[in-house]
């Protein structure tokens, strides 16, 4: 049933969007049929939009990850609705060009309370753990600052001659991102290697916890008593939504 | 004359039709709001008057709001701005920034129709046109007072018609951005957005008409020779019955490079030394308020021409050169070849006396060698530094600012080198300058530079001419532009021989029967006199407009050298806003080396006063009295002007046959055709570092295109095809088959794709196997090559029409 006095959605994440996006477009036009289509979009596809202005920038960043709302399905959908119908991106662009989202709606063929609908619908699916990520990130005040295309440009050099000492990025990309994984209430576990996902992250706790346990009890003795507490977690990469 | 267009011509121009169901575009043009692109110019001496039109049309049952970011000449003036609707003209103002986007959002947010025109860079301009009334249209026009660069030999005029995309670095920041561009802004480029307009796929008709008209006197251009004037676009000339030459480019041309032209000027107006002034009771109202500004003191305005005397003879210092040569991914194709020529030529130019370094930098710096220094200039270290040239391609971003200073660093150390000699120290840039960050780049080099002088190339067709003569004026360089290799090949002499001293330095200029007013001369740091440079300076002066300017200075011997030019009676208009235009910009600079903020009050004033836009006014045209206001939807549609992406191919010279006849190019390099040649693409992929294609076939697609464009031999008939082409067309269709087998088995399309390309193995075998080319078998394996990349009918060379 549609909530009608809901907050508009403006927090999907990519795969949240694109799982939008395949329910709207396939319901509506066979898309298999055109076989220049690729079916699910990915970052880079968007990214590729957002130059050509067929897609508006994302709604915002949460550290990394790009949200979008409503208009960036609406956007989205009716590209591939339009490609399913046979024209090229070239048309699209010069077709969809300062759109309303009523006017998007109608190429993708749903009304906009249909688009809301889902897309409250993909918020309520949220699992469990995406709803604890996200809120995560939420919470952490400004989050780091998001290197989004702009790491696209640092390419890390193969004949490392005569760097200078300005040049930090080519660096940064080098060096894998510190993971961090809440084990129990006073241990912080760094991850220091290849990015976890979610359910990697999930044994990790679990297969920790008997350690951490073992520890605790050295820990539980009267000069631990002082012992600080975890560093505050810092704000996690998104799987899926990395560069 | 420029004729007006007429209210019903331009509601012409959408085409008036109803809104058809979706799926379908709404009118033939699409609903892009830029229409036409209109330039009209008159030149005159070293002056070209520049009348720029745009059309913006709403297509919509709404109103609209278009923004379009475009270029104009950097060193132009813009000193008038009007906007019509319905026959309905308004007239612009000036008016510092701020105050003039509230004026704007206020009109725009009360329905009222209003266009705001404001500076991103030099070079870089935004113009918001709000609440175009459903299905009309709107004319936007800017006058302009541009510049025409002479030398010796040539004179040249250029205007740029796109905005290239920018290397933005930095980490992005939060927040809602400050433009409508792709570009995140970040914290070295916090305008990024307004920067980057979107990018218009190629494939479609050119949805921009440009107009573009050039008037020359006949007095100014050397006679005797037929195709004098030299154009970066297919134009013709039109025979006139006045003293004027008028070139015309052809129509339907996309906006995707500069428009350069050039024409060999008459030997008086060669070489004599000039003065000219623009008293300021002469001086046009303009936009300008009038009250006089602190920084215009003064009777009039000047500019002296002064032609350098000839090379002496060879007896030059020995010289310390660096090299800085730019191979980011945007110099992907010819360009970064250009620039690997240009340095090994130059190479060649110096001797075991000199010294010399080379730097190759994109997001690293890179070096021969183990550490970065100048090195002796011996025969086996220049064979080094050229096999090691060869090594250089193009990838990654553009650090230009950490590469540029490290260049000076290294040009102007002292260890290593004999003491107590004085040496020559010169820093060669070799870059297209397309980076986002100016300001940054610039206050680099304002801390570096000390003595070396400052060598730019800037080598691309659509230019980044705004960052690049802004770094030659903040050093008192020198800067060269090339757009293509075939303007390489003219230039290269000239080029080869920049990176010698100086015929005079220490130039000083004084007035007799009119005082020079102190401070005021642009530029600032007035430039040695290099031969084949003429020496043009533009300041304030005081007292009667007659009279002479010497220059004084020393030349190569160390002995005083003096030259004069008497002021040639009359005014010459225009050149108030020229001048206040140079000292715009040298105030701008300052601003951002010495972040001296009183110096903001004095840029507004002088802009103000003089009616030409910088970057701290704006211009902006809001209609007083509306009778039907249009109501505005929330939110209100808009759109940013997607532009074509500047063309990274050879831009093309077009050399043109004088009294009408239709121009002939030479080395006509572009492919005619809506499929972009492979090269474009790779670069693209270097350039953003993301593939874009949807379809994974796409650049197969392409190169099965190019395969049968080259295929073609000079008489277009299939059967006189060569036997080296044909070799060619088959290694590349095997190559083709290799590709596509690689790609094979991800999809049922790549399958299907695959078997009925699959025909054209067979082929392929045949002909390899057949002793002598067979005319059938080859139309076969063309037919099958063009049904898979998609060619048209018409770009079909081999199919003979009935």
């Amino acid at each position: 049933m549609p909530t009608k006095n809901a907050a508009p959605v403006s927090d999907l994440t990519l795969p949240e969007l694109a799982a939008v996006v395949v329910e709207l477009v396939a319901s509506a036009a066979p898309v298999i049929a055109n076989r220049r289509v690729r079916a699910v979009p990915d970052v880079r596809t968007i990214r590729w939009y957002q130059t050509l202005g067929v897609v508006d920038r994302p709604a915002s960043y949460r550290g990394r990850t790009a949200l979008f709302g409503r208009r960036h399905v609406l956007q989205v959908a009716a590209i591939k609705a339009l490609q399913a119908k046979g024209m090229s991106l070239a048309e699209v662009q010069q077709g969809l060009a300062g759109r309303t989202d009523a006017e998007l709606a109608r190429a993708v063929g749903h009304p906009l309370a249909a688009v809301d609908d889902l897309m409250q619908r993909t918020v309520a699916t949220r699992s469990r753990a995406a709803k604890v990520r996200i809120d995560r990130c939420l919470a952490v005040d400004g989050g780091s600052v998001s290197p989004g295309r702009a790491a696209a440009f640092w390419k890390p050099s193969t004949t490392a001659r005569g760097t200078t000492a300005d040049v930090p990025a080519a660096a940064a990309i080098s060096a894998p991102a510190l993971q961090t994984v809440p084990v129990g209430d006073a241990v912080v576990l760094l991850w220091h290697g290849q990015p976890l996902s979610a359910t990697n992250r999930a044994r990790l706790e679990q297969l920790a916890r008997p350690v951490v346990a073992f520890l605790s009890s050295f820990a539980a003795q009267p000069v631990a008593e002082q012992a600080p507490r975890a560093a505050s977690p810092a704000p996690r990469p998104e799987e899926g939504a990395r560069p | 004359m420029i004729r007006a267009l007429s209210p019903e011509e331009l509601n012409d121009m959408i085409g008036g039709q109803e809104e058809s169901g979706f799926g379908a575009l709404l009118t033939e043009h699409g609903c892009l709001p830029l229409r036409v692109l209109d330039v009209d110019v008159s030149i005159d001496g070293l002056q070209a008057a520049t009348h720029v039109r745009q059309v913006f049309a709403n297509a919509f049952a709404e109103p609209l709001e278009a923004t379009y970011v475009f270029p104009l000449p950097p060193r132009a003036a813009v000193i008038g701005f009007r906007m019509t609707i319905d026959g309905q003209v308004v007239e612009g103002r000036i008016d510092e920034r701020a105050k003039a986007r509230a004026a704007y959002d206020e009109a725009v947010a009360q329905g009222r129709r209003a266009a705001i025109a404001e500076e991103e860079r030099p070079n870089v301009f935004t113009l918001r046109v709000g609440n175009i009334p459903a299905k009309t249209a709107v004319l936007v026009e800017f006058t302009l007072v541009a510049e025409v660069a002479v030398d010796t030999l040539e004179a040249t005029y250029r205007f740029p018609l796109v905005v290239a995309p920018r290397y933005c670095p930095g980490t992005a920041l939060d927040g809602a951005p400050v433009g409508d561009g792709w570009q995140p802004d970040t914290d070295v480029v916090p305008d990024a957005s307004r920067l980057s307009p979107p990018v218009l796929l190629p494939g479609m008709p050119a949805p921009v008409a440009l107009g573009l008209r050039v008037r020359v006197a006949r007095t100014a251009v050397a006679t005797g020779t037929r195709g004098e004037f030299g154009c970066s676009l297919p134009a013709t000339e039109q025979v006139t019955d006045s003293d004027e030459r008028l070139i015309v480019v052809a129509p339907g041309q996309r906006l995707d490079r500069d428009f350069i032209l050039r024409w060999r000027i008459g030997s008086d107006a060669a070489c004599t030394s000039t003065v000219s002034l623009e008293p300021d009771t002469a001086r046009p109202r303009g936009l300008g308020h009038g009250t006089p500004a602190t920084e215009a003191d003064g009777d009039g305005t000047f500019v002296v021409t002064i032609v350098p005397p000839a090379a002496p003879a060879p007896s030059r210092r020995p010289r310390d050169v660096v090299f800085v040569i730019d191979r980011s991914g945007s110099m992907g194709g010819w360009k970064i070849t250009a620039a690997r020529r240009t340095v090994a030529r130059m190479i060649d130019t110096l001797s075991a006396d000199d010294r010399v370094a080379i730097l190759a930098f994109d997001d690293t710096i890179e070096h021969p060698g183990d550490a970065p220094a100048v090195e002796w200039a011996t025969d086996r270290h220049r064979w080094q530094l050229v096999e090691w040239l060869g090594t250089v391609d193009a990838r990654g971003g553009t650090e230009l600012a950490t590469s540029l200073a490290r260049g000076f660093e290294l040009a102007e150390a002292e260890a290593g080198g004999p003491v107590g000699e004085a040496r020559d120290r010169f820093v060669v840039l070799l870059t297209d300058g397309q980076v986002g960050h100016e300001d940054a780049v610039l206050r680099k080099l304002a801390r570096s530079a000390r003595t070396a002088r400052l060598f730019v190339v800037g080598i691309d067709a659509a230019v980044n001419d705004g960052l690049l003569g802004r770094l030659a004026d903040a050093t008192g360089g020198l800067v060269e532009f090339v757009e293509s290799e075939d303007r390489l090949d003219e230039v290269m002499d000239r080029i080869r021989s920049r990176i010698t001293a100086p015929v005079v330095t220490d130039v000083a200029l004084a007035g007799s029967d009119l005082t020079i007013v102190p401070g005021t001369l642009v530029p600032s740091r007035l430039p040695d006199l290099v031969p084949g440079v003429p020496f043009v300076v533009r300041g304030r002066y005081r007292g009667a407009a007659a009279g002479r300017i010497h220059v004084t200075g020393l030349d190569a011997t160390g002995a005083a050298w003096t030259a004069e030019a008497m002021a040639s009676g009359g005014t010459t208009a225009g050149l108030g806003s020229l001048w206040a235009r140079g000292r715009l910009r040298a105030l701008e600079d300052r601003l951002v080396t010495t972040d001296d903020t009183s110096l903001e009050q004095r840029i507004v004033e002088l802009s103000t006063s003089f009616g030409v836009l910088c970057r701290y006014t704006a211009l902006v045209a809001i209609d007083p009295n509306d009778p039907d206001r249009v109501v505005a939807c929330d939110p209100m549609r808009r759109i940013i002007q997607p532009v074509d992406y500047a063309v990274r191919r050879d831009a093309c010279c077009y050399m043109m046959e004088a009294d009408g006849a239709r121009c002939r190019s030479q080395k006509l390099r572009r492919r005619s055709g809506a499929l972009p040649p492979p090269s474009w693409l790779s670069g693209w992929d270097d350039f953003f570092g993301d593939g874009f294609t949807e379809d994974p076939l796409d650049r197969v697609r392409f190169q099965a295109a190019d395969l049968v464009a080259k295929a073609r031999p000079r008489n277009g008939d299939p059967e006189s095809v060569s036997p080296a082409k044909v070799k060619r067309l088959l290694r590349g269709t095997l190559a083709l088959l290799e590709a596509l087998g690689q790609n094979g088995g991800q999809t049922q399309a790549v399958t299907e794709e695959i078997e009925r390309i699959g025909a054209a193995f067979a082929l392929v075998h045949a002909l390899k196997t057949a002793s002598s080319v067979e005319p059938t078998s080859l139309v076969r394996l063309l037919d099958v090559l063009a049904e898979f990349a998609g060619v048209p009918t018409e770009q079909r060379w081999w199919v003979k029409v009935a």
